[in-house]
């Protein structure tokens, strides 16, 4: 057990290394200079060439890159030049909103998925099935914009069923006090219903446009790794039991199905964040993905840098996290056959 | 051999001219053709046949776990004098794992690996005997383990399948069948997976508790040997028929059907050495798919290949008695080969 | 070209495994798969290697044909030691013994038609052009009951006793001397099996065979086999001729082992009288002693058992045993 986790750690350092080496040389290597874009295209080259070395991008590539990682660990992530605040406090004001908007795009892309596949698994062949593995398609096929763009022309436009494109909550209403920066649990927390109520209203098309890929990428996985396993013989002892169909089904193929799916969860929560940047965009959703989105087109080297670093954070602790979760599930990893 | 509509007396099981098929578009594959047996309390039976026979169709048919694409195609199967082959799965429910049970062939996948093994012998005590708790569940679970020669059973009643051996695993799967004294197991080659060693002490634990127990048991399997030490009757099936059906005290030395004699002559004994060729059955079984009209064992029997009686009709299950033997066998020679 | 005597011959053959135990945890204990084997093939002979899970036989077959690196030992095959030698050396080798496995389906490359799979062996020894490739193909073919038309198909559109020779002809197109057979019929059913064996027998003689015949069954193997070796644990316990152990077996395990296959016989008076051994085999084994000593009907209480490993000894021509009480137990 815990050589596993020592084994995994090592490995995540490792990845982390790469992460950041090759974030900082790409932007580094790409054309452009953010110097001259926030001066403006009449500022002298001298006064380019002076701002440059003051932002130190000038010295060679190795020592700014130790400076930055010496920096990062400190907390220190960097100035953006074109907002003048320092990235940390940018990120930390921003992050509640794409965390809660991630969390419910989780939530719901799990939860159907569950069900959906446990449907289509278990009427395998029938037009049920059928019609599942063709949502599965769409979603897996579908880029999110579009969804999310249409989605707004249908129920925002067209119907009016669903809040447009104006962020977390009406413009006239106030957010709850603040107390983990995610709108719906600080409202329950406050007893604000109406503004609870307000906040789901906006998560719905969001959440349901992020959370779309990974539901049809979980689907089509669980869907799987359920027919393999109830084909095992086990499955039929377990009916031979007496027990249903059905639940013979639930009781026996979703727990092991779940394991070798499980693994690709820590995948998910990765394609989250990348999701994350369109998504806010399109829906105007004040979270950090907006916030790098305008980076990028402001050639804001250190939101995007430290976006990108913190993205490979996430992904390499919620792979981290899963991995030891399913050794900790799997029996078989947990209490390791002994011999004789 | 008995009459279709009369019930047999006494019998726990009563399979009456069964038939089962798989379908896969338009090709319809027959993997059982019409088989009707019974097994009385306390009595060993034995289905002997090859891979492709039918004979795991057969048992799965029985007890109402045929999946599409295969399906129960007619016939009836009678279990303590009701019929259950038209049960919906609810209600089969009741039955399988207290009036029937069956001990699976493979014992490496036959036991779900991520829950413990006191978990799946309780879980079907609890299923069939509402309202004994938990704790009492356990108790009975642990002394079932310990019945089936599991050491450091109140230990190891919390392991997981992949900590038990093959034999061991195999014990628990005899533990799980007999939790609820069944009326009639069903072994699915029990033994097949097993050591020579392991595979006679296990079948000494079976004959010892299904004796003790008064149980009925439907043993399929391909070992004539094991036929041998452990049934009563035997029933020899090929391509989804009885072709024989005998005491076992009688199929050994006179066998009714050619392709009983050809099985006997092909296998190595321990206890007589054969010298140069053995000799084998040609062809292979048969596709069940595309049977031929006429006899299906016709193209490797030695009787009747070539013959225009078994080329062109099936022949049908003749009983022989002279003596104190009785049996029957599906040829069309069987006469002349009683004698 | 070919030395006198023996065509192969393995002298204390060992290997071991390390097993269980992290890196930083518990220390790694050693499984001894093999310990100590010897045991001489004459040309033409079949030599059986009879045991059940556990007792190292396809790990022997492996380290002969040097599949896995053996420990320590010696392995000779027509006078040659083949323990360190280099791969080139090696792969000239390899073209005199083959293997045939026991997997019929997984140890032929379901993408490739059959055809393919029999002529790979001559393109990586580089025999022959394509011309003369495809007729050798159709001889092996021919010679192993698979009619050359078919050779276009796919493995897995041929039952398991067809893939068997399909597997053979594999093993046999470049002419070896020494073929290693393991487990080759017991995946099949019980009238393939015969089939299987008398083809076997057919090929020994028309091609002039050796074999290496691992098996499970001491039944099969005594029909089959020229002499063989009872194994338990990695070591031997037994080896003679096939009369010999099927009619004076001096190991309590070979007893044990031929008292526990069931007869196809009504005969009732057999049922009540065989010997059933208690508890599993444990892949660990004792650190000293007989390996077969705590489930040995005669040997669990002795002393002289369980602290003294029995040496494999002659007992009679061609007969060598390892146990202090040979012959005491007898077949009830």
């Amino acid at each position: 057990m815990f050589s596993l986790v020592l084994g995994r750690l090592t490995a995540s350092v490792v990845a982390l290394f790469g992460a950041s080496v090759l974030a900082f040389v790409v932007l580094r290597v790409t054309p452009g200079d953010p110097a001259r874009l926030f001066l403006g295209p009449f500022a002298t080259e001298e006064t380019v060439a002076e701002l440059r070395r003051k932002l130190g991008l000038e010295m060679p590539l190795v020592e700014q890159y130790v400076n930055y990682i010496a920096d990062f660990l400190q907390g220190d992530w960097g100035f953006s030049y074109t907002t003048g605040e320092t990235v940390a406090v940018q990120l930390a004001r921003r992050f509640p909103a794409t965390i809660e908007l991630g969390l419910y795009a989780f939530i719901l892309a799990f939860v159907f998925a569950v069900g959906l596949a446990l449907v289509a698994a278990y009427r395998r062949g029938s037009p049920s099935d059928g019609a599942i593995r063709a949502l599965s398609f769409f979603g897996l096929g579908v880029p999110p914009f579009w969804f999310g763009l249409i989605a707004l022309v249908v129920f925002f436009e067209q119907f009016g069923w669903l809040p447009g494109p104006d962020g977390r909550l009406d413009l006239a209403r106030d957010p709850p006090p603040d107390v983990t920066g995610l709108f719906t649990v600080d409202a329950l927390i406050a007893g604000q219903f109406a503004t609870l109520g307000d906040a789901l209203l906006h998560l719905v098309l969001p959440a349901i446009t992020l959370g779309l890929l990974p539901f049809a990428f979980l689907l089509r996985l669980l869907r799987a790794n359920l027919l393999d396993v109830s084909r095992e013989p086990f499955i039929t002892v377990a009916r031979s039991k007496g027990m249903s169909r059905w639940g013979a089904f639930l009781k026996h193929a979703l727990p092991n199905a779940f394991l070798p799916t499980l693994t690709a969860a820590g995948l998910l929560l990765g394609q989250l964040l990348a999701g994350s940047v369109l998504v806010e965009k399109v829906f105007n959703w004040p979270g950090a993905g907006l916030l790098v989105t305008d980076g990028i087109l402001r050639q804001d080297f250190s939101v995007v840098q430290a976006f990108i670093l913190l993205s490979a954070v996430v992904y390499v602790v919620a792979n981290l996290i899963v991995d030891i979760l399913t050794g900790v599930i799997d029996p078989r990893v947990r209490q390791p056959a002994r011999l004789g | 051999m008995k009459a279709a509509d009369s019930n047999v007396s006494g019998a726990v099981l009563d399979v009456r001219n069964l038939r089962a098929e798989f379908r896969s578009g338009l090709a319809v594959t027959k993997a059982v053709r019409g088989v009707s047996f019974a097994v009385r309390r306390g009595e060993k039976v034995a289905i002997v046949g090859e891979s492709g026979c039918g004979k795991s169709t057969l048992a799965l048919a029985i007890l109402g776990l045929l999946d599409p694409p295969g399906r129960v195609a007619g016939g009836e199967v009678w279990l303590n004098g009701s019929d259950v082959s038209r049960l919906s799965d609810r209600a089969w429910g009741r039955v399988r794992g207290d009036e029937i049970s069956l001990i699976f062939q493979d014992p490496m996948s036959a036991l779900d690996p991520v829950k413990s093994i006191g978990a799946q012998i309780t879980d079907t005590i609890r299923r069939h005997q509402p309202g004994i708790g938990r704790a009492r569940a356990r108790r009975r679970a642990v002394e079932l383990l310990t019945e089936v020669e599991v050491p450091a059973a109140a230990r190891r009643i919390d392991d997981y399948p992949h900590q038990y051996s093959g034999g061991m695993r195999q014990r628990v799967m005899i533990a799980i069948a007999l939790a609820n004294d069944p009326d009639i197991v069903i072994a699915d080659e029990p033994t097949t997976a097993l050591d020579v060693t392991t595979q006679a002490q296990v079948l000494a634990l079976l004959d010892r508790l299904v004796a003790e127990r008064d149980v009925a048991v439907a043993l399929i399997t391909h070992n004539l040997g094991v036929v041998a030490e452990f049934c009563d009757r035997v029933h020899v099936m090929y391509a989804g028929c009885f072709v024989e059906q005998s005491a076992v005290g009688d199929v050994f030395s006179h066998p009714l059907h050619p392709y009983t004699e050809a099985l006997l002559a092909s296998i190595p004994r321990p206890d007589r050495l054969v010298e140069g060729r053995l000799p084998s059955i040609p062809g292979f079984p048969p596709d069940l798919a595309r049977l031929p009209p006429g006899c299906s064992f016709e193209p490797r029997c030695p009787l009747g290949y070539g013959r225009e009686v078994c080329i062109e009709r099936e022949p049908r299950t003749e009983t022989v008695g002279y003596g104190a033997r009785t049996g029957a066998a599906a040829c069309h020679f069987v006469a002349e080969r009683s004698t | 070209m070919t030395s006198p005597g023996p065509l192969l011959r393995v002298e204390a053959l060992r290997k071991t495994f390390s097993v269980g135990g992290a890196v930083m945890a518990r220390a790694r204990t050693e499984l001894r798969a093999v310990d100590g084997l010897s045991f001489e093939i004459a040309r033409g002979e079949t030599f059986g290697l009879v045991g059940e899970s556990g007792c190292g036989k396809s790990t022997v077959a492996r380290c002969v044909l040097r599949l896995i690196e053996a420990t320590s030992g010696h392995v000779t095959f027509d006078g040659i030691e083949l323990l360190g030698l280099d791969a080139r050396t090696m792969r000239r080798f390899r073209r005199r013994m083959q293997m045939v496995f026991q997997d019929t389906a997984g140890s032929l490359d379901s993408r490739m038609s059959v055809r393919a799979i029999v002529e790979e062996p001559l393109i990586i020894h580089r025999v022959g052009n394509a011309a003369a490739r495809r007729v050798s193909v159709d001889e092996m073919l021919n010679l192993v009951g698979i009619h050359p038309d078919l050779a276009s198909r796919k493995p897995h559109q041929f039952s398991g006793g067809q893939r068997q020779r399909i597997g053979l002809a594999r093993a046999l197109i470049l002419r070896p001397e020494l073929v290693v057979l393991d487990e080759p019929i017991s995946a099949l059913d019980v009238s393939v099996q015969a089939q299987v064996l008398n083809l076997l027998r057919d090929l020994q003689e028309s091609l002039q065979l050796t074999y290496l015949f691992i098996v499970h069954d001491l039944t099969v193997a005594e029909y089959f086999c020229d002499r063989l070796g009872v194994l338990y644990l990695g070591r031997l316990m037994e080896i003679a001729d096939r009369m010999t152990i099927f009619r004076k077996p001096l190991h309590p395990y070979t007893v044990s082992l031929l008292s526990a296959v069931p007869v196809p016989d009504a005969d009732p008076a057999r049922k009540r009288s065989r010997i059933i051994l208690s508890g599993e085999v444990s892949p660990l084994g004792p650190e000293s002693g007989c390996p077969f000593q705590p489930r040995c009907p005669i040997g669990k209480d002795r002393d002289m058992c369980a602290n003294q490993t029995p040496p494999l000894e002659a007992r009679g021509p061609g007969h060598a045993v390892a146990c202090h009480f040979p012959g005491e137990l007898t077949a009830p």
